[in-house]
């Protein structure tokens, strides 16, 4: 039952990550927090954990409002992201950087994903607002990810999750 | 335990690819999906994306309005002037429109595996909203509404791929379509810039204004809705039409405050 808690709290984590670019100021780039998170999370477990968790947030991504299209794009890529940070967890602790490095290259992953689409003609990305969406990311991470990560492992310690 | 979460994460993947598939074939289906969830948060979204004191809210409101009585009115005289010649059919002068004043409560992600430029606005089909309807700032045309829930609406903005807006340019209102994708050839277009093409063999001269052109029942844009100004020429690299580059009046990187023409009668 107390197991129930720690998707609970992922979940809403999830949710305050989609719904907080509101209150962004307008015409600052957003940082992609849904991508924090699923790297939080999926930096501390095995790669199914992470993929389920990106499958969350990439559904909450496609559907909240103004939401995405096609529906469950998001949901995969973001899906990938958890489940390769899963399977390289082991390989960072070497250095409190690497994580956050690795977190770098996941959102650099994901944009990348919406250039090469848009330079295929679906959608439309330019490059300087990818780069800054990236920079902004990089930037908050450094203060999201860690908490992110340390709430991550005191709900496992506590058998939550 | 661990096969357990792997069997259901490789069910919900499966799942997920299964939705994407359904989703790129028939958009519509997942409709009730998106409305519902809409509808659920969108007190949330309201909240989040700022409280103002009304007076603000109420002046921006009027402000709107009587810019866009300007337009009207503008666009009437020169109806009136341009009558005899038999020459447009704009439906700016024949169509009373009220303004609902909306403010954007989220903007989209940026980064979804397809960018697209879309808002959510703070009203919906209770309003009187429906899809297809314009979308207005004072500063010109923001674009159509794509999706309607019940208290908030979805925006397709000027600049989205998807985005085709008839228009009618410099001071003989030749005609023209503006769209965000400029064709293969040409130099790169700047933040928000858009792609003016014209229909016909008309010179483009730097400066030109581009207006909307309309379409019956103002449905997806209604006519006379300032768009932007005409800032470079591009050179001739082959491509059908004379081509432009076109700033648009209304920055959507920081919409706030925007209005969504009702039609009177409708």
């Amino acid at each position: 039952m107390i197991r129930v808690l720690g998707p609970l709290v992922r979940g809403a984590l999830l949710l305050a990550a989609v719904l907080l670019p509101s209150a962004w100021p307008a015409g600052l780039a957003r940082p992609d927090l849904v991508l924090l998170v699923v790297a939080g999370v999926a930096l501390l477990h095995p790669p199914p954990v992470g993929l389920l968790v990106g499958l969350a947030g990439g559904w909450l991504v496609d559907v909240v409002p103004p939401g995405a299209a096609p529906l469950g794009a998001g949901a995969l890529v973001y899906a990938a992201v958890g489940l390769g940070l899963g399977a390289v967890r082991r390989q960072l602790v070497l250095s409190p950087v690497l994580p956050w490095v690795a977190t770098g290259l996941a959102a650099a992953l994901v944009l990348g994903v919406r250039g090469v689409a848009a330079a295929a003609g679906v959608g439309r990305a330019l490059p300087g607002e990818l780069a800054w969406t990236l920079a902004v990311t990089m930037l908050v991470a450094v203060l999201v990810l860690p908490v992110v990560m340390r709430l991550e492992r005191w709900m496992t310690q506590r058998g939550w999750a | 335990m661990p096969s357990r979460t792997s069997l259901l994460a490789v069910l919900l993947l499966a799942t997920t690819a299964a939705v994407l598939v359904v989703d790129l074939a028939r958009p519509s289906l997942a409709a009730p999906a998106r409305s519902a969830v809409a509808a659920a948060l969108a007190p949330a979204q309201r909240v989040l994306a700022g409280w103002d004191d009304g007076r603000v809210a109420e002046l921006t409101a009027e402000r709107d309005a009587l810019a866009a009585e300007v337009d009207r009115l503008r666009a009437q005289a020169r109806d009136v002037t341009e009558l005899e010649e038999l020459a447009r059919s704009s439906t700016a002068a024949a169509v009373d429109r009220t303004l609902l004043p909306a403010r954007v409560v989220a903007v989209a992600s940026g980064s979804t595996p397809v960018g697209g430029r879309t808002v959510t606005v703070d009203v919906g089909g209770e309003d009187g909203v429906l899809p297809d309807q314009t979308v207005v700032a004072v500063e010109g045309l923001v674009g159509r509404v794509l999706r309607v829930a019940p208290t908030s609406a979805d925006v397709l903005l000027l600049g989205d791929p998807q985005v085709v807006v008839g228009v009618r340019f410099g001071e003989d209102g030749a005609l023209g379509d503006v769209q965000a994708d400029p064709v293969p050839g040409l130099p790169a277009r700047g933040h928000g810039q858009l792609t003016l093409t014209a229909l016909g063999d008309t010179r483009i001269e730097v400066g030109d204004r581009v207006s909307t052109l309309g379409s019956p029942d103002d449905v997806p844009y209604a006519a006379g809705i300032p768009l932007g100004t005409v800032v470079a020429v591009d050179p001739d690299r082959g491509q059908l039409g004379r081509t432009a580059v076109v700033e648009p009046f209304v920055d959507t990187d920081t919409l706030d405050l925007v209005a969504v023409v009702l039609r009177e009668d409708g």
